[in-house]
């Protein structure tokens, strides 16, 4: 098998999303961690368009963004799928994988601002969750039924990151009560093993974040 | 099994125009229903409830949403015929990956330049959309088509958005053509597939709009005014104004 090379970096949630995939599909690969406030020539040669990890290198060459690297791992390792194999409940795992890129951004704004900008990140993010709760989970154990697959592994930041946000914000998004099918998935998710052995340490996350917070809001 | 296969849709959406080739590519027939995107359609609010917006494809009463999820499924469905993606992994993670960046970058931009009044904002704007449209070009390098030498995937998701490039320049009082001939050669070379050229509305019908949203929020009217129909722009207007704001 030509070598597996991911570029990554321990606070980013796109990079565990990768770390994930290769590890449910056992694909041995190598890691290398990216200073992201000083990324190396070789990341920038890799992925010139955006100049972000994650990037997949099989082969000698470059695969960037983290759902298309999903896609690509899932269509050369077929192996433990990550996507169902009926294309209309593809259709349907992709539309969500795609939901938690273009709503999950809110997420992010939470921590680094105050005023009308946080009001209105915090009511994207809620109305984010609440689509997730009634039309995405629905009665499932995961998103994608009874296994981990490809929109579990996209929406896996909610399961860690989230809490440190709400306790850096000290708010609550994910009540338990107005939200018991996302507390239940994040149980779960956590305690799957490929999941619980591949996360950041908590304290690390907040800190970072907490450090970043301070500096956003210091600024004019 | 019987196909039916139900597009909901609005006429000036680039995204929209993206199931329209599609289809067209694969030669599917279907049921076209224009949304009038300022009083949202039952169905289409059932449809697609999570973020109600068109295009929404209908394939034996089960929908489809988000246009290159469209796209995906189409190909996937009718693969016999005309394959839009290909098949090599690696080509295929290429394909995606810069049809995320039109997404990304080129309707972001383009939006801006012609929803904002001008200044600053319009020449950032302007900037980001012209450094965009030239990383494109340098994809497309020598090829007839980004799919290479056939039409495909990311030809689908970016060629919707050559009826926008009129409203874009007039906002902008720039050429496409002079920053990026090869583009528009590739335009025109997409524009003679008749899946394309039957698919996408005259691009001064998207003037007229544009113009129209303009006049309407108190934009920069002048350079527009010789788009204006002499014919009120209602329904057409109502379908699409709002539609380019929540499309």
């Amino acid at each position: 098998m030509e070598e597996v090379k991911l570029f990554g970096a321990w606070p980013s949630p796109y990079s565990y999303r990768v770390v994930w995939a290769l590890k449910l599909k056992g694909i041995p690969y190598e890691y290398i961690e990216e200073d992201l406030s000083n990324k190396s020539s070789l990341l920038l040669q890799y992925n010139p368009v955006h100049k972000k990890i994650p990037v997949l290198v099989h082969g000698g060459k470059p695969i960037c963004e983290s759902m298309v690297i999903l896609e690509y791992i899932e269509q050369t390792w077929p192996e433990n799928p990550l996507l169902p194999s009926n294309t209309y409940d593809r259709a349907v795992a992709r539309f969500w994988a795609k939901f938690a890129e273009d709503k999950g951004l809110a997420i992010w704004k939470l921590y680094r601002t105050t005023g009308e900008e946080f009001e209105k990140a915090m009511k994207e993010s809620l109305e984010m969750l609440r689509n997730l709760e009634e039309h995405a989970l629905r009665e499932k154990k995961f998103f994608s039924g009874e296994r981990i697959g490809i929109v579990d592994i996209a929406f896996g930041w909610i399961a860690h990151w989230l809490g440190v946000i709400e306790d850096l914000i000290g708010v609550k998004l994910l009540e338990a009560d107005s939200f018991p099918r996302l507390h239940a998935w994040i149980k779960n998710f956590k305690e799957e093993t490929i999941i619980k052995e591949n996360l950041p340490d908590r304290g690390k996350v907040f800190a970072r974040l907490k450090r970043l917070r301070e500096m956003r809001l210091a600024s004019p | 099994m019987a196909n039916e296969v139900v597009l909901l849709d609005a006429l000036a959406s680039m995204f929209g125009m993206r199931a329209r080739v599609a289809l067209a590519e694969k030669g599917i027939e279907y049921e076209y229903r224009e949304e009038d995107l300022m009083n949202k359609g039952e169905l289409l609010l059932k449809m697609n409830p999570v973020h109600k917006k068109i295009p929404v494809l209908i394939h034996n009463g089960k929908p489809v949403c988000e246009s290159l999820i469209i796209v995906q499924y189409i190909d996937e469905v009718w693969k016999d015929k005309a394959p839009l993606l290909p098949s090599d992994p690696y080509q295929r993670a290429q394909a995606r990956f810069w049809a995320d960046y039109v997404d990304k970058k080129v309707y972001d931009a383009g939006r801006r330049i012609w929803t904002t009044k001008g200044g600053e904002e319009l020449e950032a704007a302007k900037k980001d959309f012209i450094e965009s449209l030239k990383v494109l070009e340098g994809v497309l390098g020598n090829e007839p088509y980004f799919g290479g030498k056939t039409f495909g995937f990311v030809d689908i998701a970016f060629v919707t958005f050559s009826t926008w490039f009129l409203a874009y320049e007039t906002c902008g009082n720039f050429s496409i053509e002079v920053e990026c001939p090869k583009l528009i050669e590739w335009v025109k070379r997409c524009m003679e597939k008749e899946s394309v050229s039957k698919s996408l509305p005259d691009p001064h019908k998207i003037c007229d709009f544009v113009a129209t949203w303009r006049k309407k929020h108190g934009v920069g009217v002048g350079r527009l005014s010789a788009y204006m129909s002499t014919v009120t722009l209602d329904r057409f207007e109502c379908v699409c104004f709002w539609g380019l704001l929540s499309f």
